[in-house]
C-alpha cells in the first residue's frame, strides 16, 4: 500500500511515477540527499520496527525514542549499507542494536526503570499493554528474561522471521539464535507458571 | 529433571516440529511419542509459541506517527522545530517570523540612511535605493525612495525571500517536493488529536493562536494546539472549545495560517 502510494501522490517531476519502488533504490536516492525517498523508506518500516522496538523495550515511549534513533542511524549510515542483505535486515540489526544500547544506557541510570524490571508496572506500561492487546503475564515474562533471548524470539516467534533472518539481524550464528529460542522459550515457560513441565 | 539432561535429545527437532517447520514429522511424532522428556519441552515449546503469537499486531498511533516524523525532521534538520505541547521535553522554542528579519531590516535602513546622507542631491538616494532594488530584484517603479516602514518591509521582504530555502518548517524546507495530505490523513489527525489532546487554554502555542483568530470561520476558543508535520507539512492542530471539552478541531498550514481541514462534527463518540 505505501509502496504505492508513492507513486500515486508523488508530484510530477520530484520522483518516477511508479508503482513500487525497490527500498535500495530508494537508499540511493537518501545518498543523493532525496529526503522524500528518505520518508518513504520510514513509513514502509517503521510499523515494523516500532513492533521490535516495542517488544524488547517495553514501553511505546522508550519504543518511538528507539525507533527515531534507528531512523537517524540509517539516514546517517546510508552510504554505508553494502547490500549484502536486504535493506530490511540492515533497518532491524540497526533497531535492535539501537535497543540494547538503550537498555545498556537505562542500566547505568539505577534511577531509570529498567525495562527488565521486576518492579509493579507503572501507569504507561500498562496502557501500552492494553493498546497492543498482550497477556500481562507474557509481557511481564518476556521482560524477565535476557535481552538477547527476547530479541530472538521476538524477531522469530513474534515477527515472524527466518532463523537466518535474525542470525543476520543479530551478527550471530544460526545455531546461537537456535540455542537463544530454546533456552528462551524454557525460561518463558518457566516464568509462565509452568516449570514442572520443564522436569 | 535438570536442562543438562535434555542436551541428550534432539531439540531442533522438536523445537522445528513445535514451530511447524517440518516436512515430514513422523520421526519427532515418535520421539515426541516415546519420551517423556521430549513431550514436556514439546508442550512447552507450543505454549510459549501460541501464547506469543496470538500478540496482536502493534501499529503505532497516527499521533505517533506525526511525532516520529516530526522528531526525525527536527533532527536531521539543526534549528528547525516542530514543537508539540504532548511533548514538552522536546518542545523546541519558537520565534516569531520577523524575529529574524529585523535585525537584518533595520541593518538596511541604516545603510541606506547612511547612503543618502553621504552622497548629495537627488540622484544620491536613487543611487541608494538601486543596490536594494537589485538585490530584491524588483521593478523600474522601486527606485523611487522609500520610507523608513517601507524600506523596512521591503528588507524583510528581501530576506524572507533569501531565507525561504532555509526557512524554519520541514515544509518549508522541503520547498518544491511539497505533498499535500489527503482529507483522509487530516481528519484521521485531527480525530487522534482531539481524542489525545487536553483541553488548557494556557497550553495553547502563540502561533496556532494567531491562525484562530485570523480565521473568520472559526467557532470557539482555541483551548489545545499542537504542531505536526502531515505529508512533510508544518501544520497547527487546533482544538476548539471549552475548558472541558475539545469539540472540533481546525488545521492550518503553519507558514500562512491557510486552513487545510475543520472538523464538521463537533464531538467525539
Amino acid at each position: 500500500m505505501q509502496q504505492e502510494s508513492l507513486g500515486a501522490t508523488g508530484p510530477a517531476g520530484s520522483l518516477p511515477i511508479v508503482t513500487e519502488v525497490q527500498d535500495r533504490d530508494l537508499l540511493t536516492m537518501v545518498t543523493s540527499g532525496d529526503r522524500r525517498a528518505f520518508d518513504e523508506l520510514m513509513r514502509r518500516h517503521e510499523d515494523r520496527v516500532f513492533g521490535i522496538c516495542l517488544r524488547i523495550m517495553r514501553s511505546r515511549e522508550a519504543a518511538l525514542d528507539a525507533v527515531q534513533d534507528t531512523f537517524l542511524t540509517v539516514f546517517r549510515k546510508a552510504d554505508q549499507f553494502r547490500g549484502d542483505s536486504a535493506f530490511s535486515t540492515w533497518v532491524y540489526r540497526i533497531a535492535v542494536n539501537t535497543c540494547y544500547d538503550q537498555i545498556r544506557k537505562s542500566k547505568r541510570r539505577p534511577s531509570d526503570p529498567l525495562p527488565e524490571s521486576h518492579d509493579p508496572v507503572d501507569p504507561s506500561a500498562e496502557e501500552a499493554i492494553a493498546a497492543v492487546e498482550l497477556r500481562p503475564d507474557l509481557v511481564a515474562a518476556l521482560a524477565q528474561i535476557p535481552a538477547d533471548f527476547r530479541a530472538a524470539i521476538v524477531l522469530v516467534d513474534v515477527e515472524g522471521l527466518s532463523l537466518t533472518e535474525a542470525s543476520s539481524i543479530l551478527e550471530v550464528a544460526e545455531g546461537t539464535i537456535k540455542s537463544r529460542l530454546h533456552r528462551g522459550r524454557h525460561r518463558l515457560a518457566e516464568i509462565l507458571g509452568n516449570p514442572s513441565e520443564w522436569g | 529433571m535438570n536442562e543438562s539432561m535434555h542436551q541428550n535429545h534432539d531439540l531442533d527437532l522438536i523445537a522445528a516440529f513445535a514451530e511447524d517447520r517440518l516436512d515430514d514429522t513422523a520421526l519427532a511424532e515418535a520421539r515426541v511419542a516415546a519420551c517423556g522428556e521430549c513431550a514436556q519441552i514439546f508442550r512447552s515449546h507450543r505454549t510459549v509459541l501460541q501464547a506469543v503469537r496470538l500478540q496482536a499486531p502493534v501499529p503505532m498511533s497516527d499521533l505517533e506517527r506525526h511525532r516520529l516524523h516530526a522528531s526525525v525532521w527536527d533532527s536531521l534538520q539543526p534549528g528547525v522545530s516542530s514543537s508539540s505541547t504532548a511533548t514538552p521535553a522536546k518542545k523546541a522554542a519558537r520565534t516569531p517570523w520577523w524575529y529574524r528579519v529585523v535585525p537584518v531590516a533595520a541593518a538596511l535602513v541604516v545603510v541606506v540612511g547612511i547612503g543618502a546622507n553621504l552622497l548629495p542631491g537627488g540622484d544620491t538616494a536613487s543611487g541608494g535605493f538601486e543596490t536594494v532594488s537589485d538585490t530584491a530584484g524588483g521593478p523600474a517603479d522601486a527606485y523611487r525612495p522609500l520610507g523608513a516602514d517601507e524600506a523596512q518591509a521591503g528588507a524583510a521582504e528581501t530576506t524572507a525571500a533569501a531565507d525561504a530555502p532555509y526557512a524554519d518548517t520541514t515544509a518549508a524546507a522541503a520547498s518544491g517536493t511539497e505533498m499535500m495530505a489527503s482529507e483522509a490523513e487530516l481528519e484521521d489527525a485531527a480525530e487522534d488529536f482531539q481524542q489525545a489532546a487536553v483541553a488548557d487554554p494556557a497550553e495553547v502555542a502563540d502561533e496556532a493562536r494567531a491562525c484562530v483568530d485570523a480565521d473568520p470561520a472559526a467557532e470557539g476558543t482555541p483551548v489545545a494546539s499542537e504542531s505536526a508535520i502531515i505529508e512533510e507539512e508544518a501544520v497547527w492542530l487546533v482544538g476548539l472549545g471549552t475548558s472541558e471539552e475539545i469539540t472540533s478541531v481546525n488545521i492550518y498550514a503553519e507558514a500562512d495560517c491557510e486552513v487545510r481541514y475543520r472538523s464538521e462534527d463537533a464531538s467525539v463518540e
